[in-house]
């Protein structure tokens, strides 16, 4: 769809080498996308997620057990190896285990830019910020306690790059992020069409690069990109159409789509964290801006979370929300072992979707590799056949 | 090593008599509840690290759906020999029904239970049905995701008991006062929430009568502890985990309280009188991580050469802080923010821990299915090997599903350690 | 009347159909290790020598199984799974549940009442519930594959060959023949392994009768039995159902059209 967001998608370290230098500014990696990127944009810093490279390990291996998340142990493997030695510092934040323990392996295990400045047992500069995220999203004091949260990791920040950071700064981070997730949406209102406008992989990749770039030069890009597809009335291939359920979702596991799209199906939208999960609900602007972004970042659907309801429904609402309109015609549950969360909602989502929308589910659990995604194949063709006719 | 030694699975030869009565405690409690729940009062399916005093204080019966996939994995179907366990029957359940083999043992098998159409038709006449749920956010998501999948399913009412993971390292032991007002909050609001559910109201003194009874228990636990540094090993983890049940379960009450005074006065007088779990003891181990439910026999394996599990860190209580005279909801709060769950404290505590109680050698379980267990796993052998030359070995399985034990490859594993450690001391006396 | 044909590329044998529309020509099995394309060739062209036809007559030809893709004659392509579940319901219009055993792999698939596919399972990359692991345990039996099934009826009991790996399994079995473990108890122990993983996949899917079983394993006696005692199911088994992936690539040839679009949801 767009040159520059495959570039990204293909290169991505170079890609931000490239931006550190020639802006003189500094770039932080992140988990997960409940974490709070408005915030380093708006210090002026590039938030970058942190990703894994799908290749056999070389470092991560001796330090995480080979049954844990193959996409973590990846992500530590690439920092073990210098790939994020860019990185001015990481924030992990408290989403899944795996996720979580990062504070300790990221520190632990590789190497940071600039000594830390310790005072009293405290390091007054630290490279890995942790966010005590809480799991009850919506419970009654969530959000006294979350704002705390973030205006410590705002301090940290100050301090560690010794600049504030105004509510004017983050009102513009605000703004930049809204408009791209406007884009980011049209660009997804467009897949609602048959043949959608855009197929599912040029979705997730211009998703992809959203959060790899600047989000004010990305929506520039996709704006631009979307305006001439509108003109030119072009229509992506016609397949079966599919709804992509999973876990992290990177350049490793998003060739899934491309099989998908080969035999015969169209991913037309998604519930993942490099999807709708990362940009569907907008961030208010009536709010002071520090709120905003604490209810931003507790509204994001993570599996992980839950709710203060007395029988929480696992996301459904977001499911609803993302499913409805797209003539969606069955569902692929793409899901990483060992990824808890995931697997443990799924024979419930698998159930409901069947019951409230009729639509058939595959299930398949993934590795991590190019060659366990090429293994699926079949289950995929079959899946298709089986709703096409 | 003689080759007729056996690491079948089976129950372990416990040393100490409260231990060997603990069954006993654990079968009482059971028909206590079901005693309970026919007098028409409420029960609640609850989890580990939930904090028992707002059960006792609630009148609300706790039961513990993890601790029941524990029994479930010791026993057979009307004890007829020839029936896999009743744990593996019912993680079949769930497996059939979508739930991946990856996921915690405990969700497995208790998922399977509830599917199955008699809740009564299980290992000690099963659990009563719920009337609500009680979980907790920390240690591990399954908790969160498995609880809220069983709430679906049996449709009752659910609380996640949403405690911050705190990161933190001595000097900040210490919860943030927005720490402590949140999780105040979140206790304030599960008080409601089971009024709400059962017409119970929340009674401050009698939640700190429980608090009492659980500040004091918590000090005879960690009296024992102190008793099982001592050389030879008094109380070793097949006591330790077997008498785990009263303080990780039934914390806040007097009956808690009671059981662990007497396991203070056998184990001290065991000390006294210089008496060791075995007569001549050569080397002591660590168990990290939880026991395989199925195969507490293990336990016993080293004894004929000298070889004792000493310690277990799993289950066993920390101090907790002073007292503060607030109200008991934050005094509950603090207390609760004092655990630390994370890889970073984790560490450091594990070394300290081995010094304090003389270890030579470590076995890792290696819970396939247990994340919290299983990702620390390596780092913990690494640290240990390269702070403090302590070697180990790890154990592969599940944690209450035996079928994905292997017998002959433990049984290896746990030889060559052996020659390992012993090789070691032999080496350790020649140069003294 | 125009004919259609139909060929499934398994990992050790490739099954050729020929169809008129409304029954079999003619069929064949044939083991071969040559490469795909070429042998289902020769193979093909063989049926049509021996039923005297010439390539013109066949209007379609739909490939299926393992090795589709290498090929390139066919004028389709049909999963395995639709083609297992069109050939069986043809056969067997009772059919709701479909249980294809083969070598390298085996699924389970459920049929509305009117025949359409409604899901599927497969087993995991393992390959303990498969044929290819019977036939793995008659070699070190030492016993024709044929003879597996027989062997294991005719012991009074079974060896414990349980173990949800095959690579594992593997070494069981070994260590029982050194054991000493009668053939016939190792036998029955490594058929009752394989099906338990079978009876997995079928309880997975929540089985609806009729069930049809195909493949090659389902001419295993011994198998069929086991299977049927542990999952409680009374399989109906079509004459020759190592066809019945091919007849349904030949239906799908002969029914095939461009995909209509099932109402999605909204
Ligand atoms: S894929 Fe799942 S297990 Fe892995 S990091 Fe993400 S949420 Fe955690
Ligand atoms: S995953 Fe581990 S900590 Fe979590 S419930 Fe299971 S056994 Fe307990």
């Amino acid at each position: 769809m767009n040159e520059i967001f495959a570039q990204y998608c293909n290169n991505r370290h170079d890609m931000a080498r490239k931006w550190k230098q020639e802006t003189g500014k500094k770039v932080y990696g992140y988990f997960c996308c409940m974490s709070p990127e408005e915030i380093l944009f708006a210090a002026d810093i590039l938030p970058v997620r942190i990703t894994g490279t799908g290749e056999p390990l070389q470092k991560a291996d001796l330090h995480v057990p080979p049954n844990s998340c193959p996409f973590a142990r990846s992500c530590l493997d690439a920092g073990m190896q210098g790939h994020y030695d860019y990185l001015d510092g990481v924030v992990v934040p408290n989403s899944c285990d795996i996720i979580f323990s990062m504070e300790y392996l990221w520190k632990t295990l590789v190497k940071r830019p600039n000594p830390p400045s310790m005072v009293g047992g405290i390091d007054l500069k630290p490279y890995v910020h942790y966010i005590n995220y809480p799991e009850k999203i919506n419970s009654r004091g969530v959000l006294p306690f979350y704002k705390e949260v973030l205006s410590i990791f705002k301090q940290e920040l100050e301090r560690g790059n010794n600049r504030l950071i105004t509510d004017e700064d983050m009102s513009r981070a605000i703004t930049a992020y809204n408009d791209d997730k406007f884009q980011l949406k049209r660009l997804y209102e467009m897949r609602k069409t048959d043949p959608p406008a855009v197929s599912g992989f040029e979705a997730w990749q211009a998703v992809y690069a959203s959060i790899l770039m600047p989000k004010d030069q990305h929506a520039a890009l996709l704006k631009e990109s979307l305006d001439e597809i509108e003109k030119t009335g072009r229509k992506a291939e016609e397949g079966v159409r599919i709804y992509l359920s999973g876990s992290a979702m990177d350049r490793v596991n998003a060739d899934i789509i491309k099989v998908i799209e080969e035999c015969g199906g169209q991913v037309v939208t998604d519930d993942l964290c490099v999807g709708t999960r990362s940009f569907w609900y907008p961030i208010s602007t009536e709010l002071p801006p520090l709120e905003a972004i604490a209810r931003r970042s507790l509204g994001t659907a993570c599996p992980r979370s839950t709710v203060k309801e007395r029988i929480p429904e696992n996301r459904w609402a977001h499911i609803v929300n993302t499913i409805k309109g797209y003539d969606v015609e069955g569902a692929i549950f793409y899901v990483l072992k060992c990824c808890d969360a995931r697997l443990g909602e799924y024979p419930h989502l698998r159930d409901k979707i069947k019951e409230e929308m009729g639509l058939p589910s595959l299930f398949l659990e993934g590795d991590y590799t190019a060659e366990g995604v090429e293994q699926m194949r079949g289950r995929v063709e079959a899946f298709i056949e089986m709703i096409g006719g | 090593m003689s080759q007729e030694k056996e690491v079948k699975t089976k129950g372990s030869k416990k040393s100490l008599q409260t231990a060997r009565n603990t069954f006993k405690f654990i079968v009482e409690d059971y028909l206590q509840g079901h005693a309970h729940k026919q007098e028409g009062k409420p029960v609640v399916w609850s989890c580990a690290l939930a904090e028992k005093e707002l059960f006792y204080a609630m009148g609300l019966h706790p039961y513990y759906p993890e601790n029941y996939a524990a029994v479930c994995a010791t026993q057979r179907k009307n004890r007829d020999p020839s029936a896999e366990k009743e744990a593996v029957r019912f993680a079949k359940i769930a497996e059939q029904a979508g739930y991946s083999a990856d996921l915690c043992g405990y969700q497995r098998v208790a998922t399977g239970y509830i599917m199955n159409d008699d809740l009564t038709d299980a290992p000690l006449g099963g659990m009563p049905a719920p009337d609500l749920m009680v979980t907790t956010s920390s240690v591990c998501d399954v908790r969160l995701k498995w609880f809220e999948d069983m709430a679906q399913r049996l449709n009752v009412p659910l609380f996640t008991l949403d405690r911050p993971e705190r990161v933190f390292n001595d000097i900040r032991r210490h919860p943030m006062p927005h720490e402590v007002k949140y999780y105040k909050s979140i206790l304030e609001d599960y008080m409601s929430f089971v009024t709400d559910v059962t017409g119970i109201r929340y009674d401050e003194d009698r939640l700190r009568e429980c608090m009492e009874w659980s500040y004091k228990t918590n000090e005879v636990r960690l009296e024992i502890l102190d008793l099982r540094k001592a050389v030879p090993s008094p109380m070793g983890c097949a006591d330790g985990f077997a008498t785990m049940y009263p303080g990780m379960y039934c914390s806040g009450t007097e009956k808690a309280y009671n059981y662990y005074k007497e396991l203070r006065d056998e184990v001290k007088a065991k000390v006294l009188a210089g008496e060791g779990i075995i007569q001549n003891e050569k080397f002591r181990l660590m168990w990290y991580g939880i026991p395989l439910w199925f195969n507490m026999g293990i336990f016993n394996y080293f004894e004929d050469i000298g070889g004792v599990f000493a310690y277990e860190p799993a289950y066993n209580p920390s101090p907790w802080p002073q007292s503060t005279g607030d109200d008991p909801l934050t005094e509950l709060a603090i207390r609760s923010l004092y655990t630390g769950t994370s890889m970073s404290s984790g560490m450091s505590s594990i070394l300290e821990q081995c010094r304090e109680y003389h270890i030579n050698g470590a076995v890792l379980a290696f819970l396939l299915t247990c994340r919290p267990v299983y990702l620390p796993a390596l780092e913990t052998k690494r640290i240990l090997e390269k702070e403090l030359g302590i070697p180990s070995v790890m154990i592969e399985c599940d944690l209450v599903d035996e079928r994905s034990y292997s017998e002959a490859q433990v049984k290896t594993r746990m030889d060559a350690f052996a020659e390992q450690i012993l090789g070691q001391l032999e080496a350790k006396k020649e140069v003294a | 009347m125009p004919f259609y044909a139909g060929i499934d590329v398994g990992a050790q044998s490739i099954k050729v159909v020929v169809f008129d529309g409304e029954k079999i020509l003619g069929a064949r099995i044939v083991v071969t290790e040559d490469e795909a394309n070429r042998a289902a060739q020769r193979i093909y062209e063989d049926l049509l020598g021996e039923l005297k036809l010439s390539g013109s007559d066949v209007e379609k030809i739909y490939v299926t199984g393992w090795g589709a893709d290498d090929v390139l004659f066919a004028d389709g392509k049909s999963s395995e799974q639709v083609c297992a579940a069109k050939g069986a319901r043809f056969l067997i219009p009772t059919a709701r549940t479909i249980l294809d055993m083969g070598a390298e792999g085996s699924r389970v698939m459920k049929l509305s009442a009117d025949g359409i596919l409604e899901e599927f399972v497969n087993n995991s990359k393992c390959a303990s519930g498969t044929g290819s692991f019977i036939e793995l345990g008659a070699v070190y039996l030492q016993v024709p594959i044929e003879q597996m099934g027989p062997l294991s009826l005719s012991a009074d009991g079974s060896a414990d060959v349980s173990s949800t790996c095959a690579v594992f399994a593997e070494s069981v079995i070994i260590s029982n023949i050194h054991k000493g473990e009668p053939l016939e108890r190792i036998a029955a122990g490594i058929h009752k392994s394989a099906a338990t993983r079978v009876s997995e996949l079928l309880g997975r899917i929540g089985k609806v009768d009729d069930v049809v079983f195909v493949g090659g394993p389902a001419k295993n006696r011994g198998l069929v039995r086991i299977l049927e005692e542990m999952s409680g199911v009374s399989f109906k088994i079509p004459d020759n159902p190592q066809i019945v992936v091919a007849l349904g690539a030949a239906l799908q040839a002969s029914t095939k059209q461009k995909r209509k679009r099932r109402k999605g949801a909204t």
